[in-house]
């Protein structure tokens, strides 16, 4: 089955992906794909199944039947660690940073299997420069406002250069400045050659920022297009406000 | 001298003016340190484990017990002098850690506190019940070797070694990536690390010093069983030392150890009938007061830097 990406090659291609918690089909049976170089999101309600398909993917999870593929090669059984170092940098729903230590550890133990060292210091600065957080280097993750800890954890996961990232409601509980904090920094890795793959609620944000667009309802895609044809999909409007 | 340097310092001044008190004290005072070195060998190698990674283990006196049993059978049955005997007691020890450690690291939190706790009594009832290796509950009774300052330097260096050990992990990438365990291990194996490797490596590390501080016990004791070198009491006194110090950090442990071991002394001078009670009620305070021990009292007072390798 050759899956439509919209544009580009697909760096990420998913089939039949299922993964069932007790009787609940969470994630049942999704199949999609998403382009090299884009800026792809994942919508739905909540209680969709949008963040255990992320799970599936960075490998938290082990799906029940399914295939997904990162740059041609099988991942579904990798653990967690293998597809982070294949390319996949991952944030999560709710920020889970390493509390206990600094701004600057959280980016090193991320860091700390790179092969070229030599340039470690300055790319770190450069990074928590970038992102706004140099300054706040040695403080504990923990001490930082929500905002920032949001930040942080986008830093962790672009820190080994990943070719995709996948954001979970990246926006979510941030104000209007560090929203479009956000979006710039996506923009920005985008325009290095990043892809990202994102779950989030900010309808305006991710239609203004996303090619291509997924919906999931009770763990199922129900729609896939680029904005515009989201935006008047009958499915997608039954889904998010009912009939 | 650069700070990193300074830690090392005191720690090789303090061992020498410990190696020095042989000479200055009676066989009281060099007993009551010897313990007290052996629990710095216990606290400390927990904590590579329990404190850096954030895996609580109930069972860590099972490596103790390993390394006094090879150690004695070693001495009694194959006639090997007692430091080579130690040593293999760490060993058998790290290899066994290895083979435990790829069941029950499958497990996190309560369930491997559990899991450990339980492999620790197995193995106590493995030694009760196999007579013909260990004699059961009647004992391996080992021929004396050297007086009390051999032991006591014999511990002095096995503790010495573990914070040592600490101290290299503290300040090391393979700490920092403990500490990210400890913090959330499905967001440290989502940045690339190997967290099953990571919790294996500090599980051996953390079970060969026990091993040979165990080995060094059995000789300087001359007779064990399986009740008291399985003995729930020692996993329970090592944990309470490392809390209390400050488990995670690298001198919590060894200022926990001293801290206890004087306190309960104490107890069993003046109280001699209630002082278990009072040790545990003292721990109950210690968890409730101080849950991030000594240390993080300190450093949250701004008397001492929060530091990793400290």
């Amino acid at each position: 089955m050759k899956l439509e990406t919209g544009n580009g090659e697909a760096v990420l291609v998913i089939e039949g992906l299922t993964k069932v918690f007790g009787g609940i089909r969470a994630v049942d049976g999704c199949s999609l794909s998403v382009a090299s170089g884009s800026i792809t999101a994942l919508l739905g309600p909540n209680g969709s199944g949008k963040s255990t398909f992320f799970n599936l993917v960075t490998g938290i999870d082990r799906p029940n039947a399914g295939s997904i593929q990162f740059l041609g090669r099988k991942i579904a059984h990798l653990k967690p660690y293998q597809i982070a170092r294949l390319g996949i940098g991952r944030t999560f729903q709710l920020t889970r940073l390493f509390g206990r230590m600094t701004v600057l550890e959280n980016l090193r133990v991320s860091d700390i299997d790179q092969e070229a060292r030599s340039d470690g210091q300055d790319r770190l600065r450069d990074l928590l420069d970038l992102f706004n957080l140099w300054e706040h280097r040695d403080r504990y993750a923990s001490t930082l406002s929500y905002g920032q800890q949001k930040l942080l954890e986008f830093a962790r996961a672009v820190i080994r250069q990943p070719r995709l990232v996948m954001l979970d409601e990246p926006f979510a509980g941030i104000n209007r400045v560090m929203a479009q904090k956000m979006v710039e920094l996506i923009q920005h890795f985008q325009s290095i050659g990043t892809t990202f793959f994102l779950i989030d609620h900010e309808m305006k944000l991710v239609m203004q920022l996303c090619n291509r667009v997924h919906v999931m309802d009770f763990g199922q895609i129900i729609a896939s297009g680029d904005p515009d044809q989201i935006r008047s999909d009958p499915r997608v409007i039954e889904a998010y406000f009912g009939r | 001298m650069t700070r990193p340097m300074l830690p090392i310092a005191v720690v090789s001044a303090a061992t020498v003016a410990f190696a020095a008190l042989p000479a200055l004290v009676n066989n009281y005072y060099l007993s009551f340190l010897l313990v007290m070195f052996m629990y710095v060998s216990l606290a400390g190698s927990w904590n590579i484990l329990s404190g850096f990674a954030g895996y609580p283990s109930f069972g860590h006196v099972a490596f103790f017990g390993i390394g006094s049993y090879t150690a004695a059978l070693l001495i009694t049955r194959a006639d090997i002098g007692w430091p080579i005997a130690v040593v293999m007691g760490g060993l058998v020890a790290g290899v066994a850690a290895t083979l435990i450690g790829t069941v029950v690291l499958r497990l996190r939190s309560v369930f491997f506190a559990i899991a450990t706790l339980g492999l620790a009594e197995s193995l106590r009832v493995l030694a009760q019940s196999w007579d013909g290796l260990t004699k059961g509950g009647m004992g391996i009774s080992i021929p004396p070797a050297g007086d009390v300052s051999v032991f006591y330097y014999a511990m002095l260096v096995t503790a010495a070694l573990a914070m040592l050990l600490n101290y290299l992990v503290g300040r090391s990438d393979f700490g920092l990536r403990l500490l990210a365990i400890r913090d959330d291990e499905d967001a440290a194996s989502s940045t690339g690390i190997n967290t099953t490797q990571c919790k294996t490596a500090a599980f051996v590390l953390s079970s060969i010093l026990p091993g040979v501080a165990g080995g060094i016990y059995a000789q300087y004791i001359s007779y064990i069983e399986p009740a008291a070198v399985f003995s729930v009491l020692i996993t329970i006194q090592m944990v309470a030392m490392a809390l209390l110090g400050g488990a995670g950090t690298v001198f919590g442990p060894v200022i926990g150890v001293v801290v206890l071991s004087v306190i309960g002394e104490i107890f069993w001078a003046k109280f001699p009938f209630i002082q278990r009670g009072l040790y545990g009620a003292l721990i109950m305070l210690v968890v409730f007061l101080m849950p991030g021990g000594i240390m993080d009292l300190l450093q949250s007072r701004g008397v001492l830097r929060r530091r990793r390798t400290i």
